[in-house]
């Protein structure tokens, strides 16, 4: 399964030059919990809704401030097309729970660690389903055919 | 910032007794060698497209040798 297959969401960036405040406005208009900060379309860094708490609001920065002075640098990314375990091994590597996601150099969307784990429960959930009607209908030769599940 | 294939990238420290982080650029994305970089990192040996921030620095490989 790839990358591309499971981003739910397009990414949403702005500016290094944009605001504090400005970057929570954002992510409360598209309903993200973070921001992807790209520069000359190369991303500089990430902030999310907790670096403005823990970053920005815990430390009394001005919310006109410039978002990039409390967000995350040395982005780790995923190309579009990588297996959606490549972008699980990510995950685990680097202790994140967002990945741009790259179509060559431009960013197409941002994968979160949600993502993952909602594909693949719907994959579990496909697989049990044969197993929950095993314990459900024991298979023998003296019992009802086992219905087919939906 | 810019790199070639088989520079080393290098993540400063932040707190006292935290390592280095190091890798291997592998490929660099961008146009004239800029990022993102495709980096091998020394300790788990991941790969990962990466975008190096300011805390990061390049040993081109001859420094790498060097050293």
């Amino acid at each position: 399964m790839k990358v591309r297959e499971i981003v739910a969401r397009p990414a949403v960036t702005a500016g290094p030059e944009t605001t504090i405040i400005q970057a929570a406005t954002l992510m409360g208009q598209h309903g993200v919990g973070s921001v992807v900060i790209t520069d000359h379309d190369s991303v500089t860094g990430i902030v999310t809704d907790r670096d403005l708490v823990t970053r920005a609001i815990a430390h009394r920065i001005p919310l006109d401030g410039r978002v990039d002075s409390v967000m995350s640098m040395n982005v780790v990314a995923i190309d579009a097309d990588a297996d959606v375990r490549d972008a699980m091994a990510a995950f685990s590597h680097h202790a994140v729970r967002r990945l741009p996601v790259l179509d060559g150099t431009r960013v197409i969307g941002l994968l979160a660690l949600d993502d993952v784990i909602s594909a693949f429960a719907g994959q579990f959930n496909d697989v049990t389903k044969g197993l929950t009607a095993q314990l459900l209908f024991p298979h023998g030769a003296d019992r009802a055919r086992m219905p087919a599940l939906r | 910032m810019h790199a070639h294939p088989g520079d080393q990238l290098v993540i400063r420290n932040h707190h006292v007794g935290e390592p280095e982080r190091k890798g291997e650029v592998l490929e660099t994305r961008g146009p004239d060698g800029t990022q993102p970089f495709l980096v091998r990192w020394d300790e788990s040996g991941h790969v990962t497209l990466f975008y190096p921030g300011t805390d990061c620095h390049v040993e081109t490989l001859r420094e790498k040798v060097a050293s």
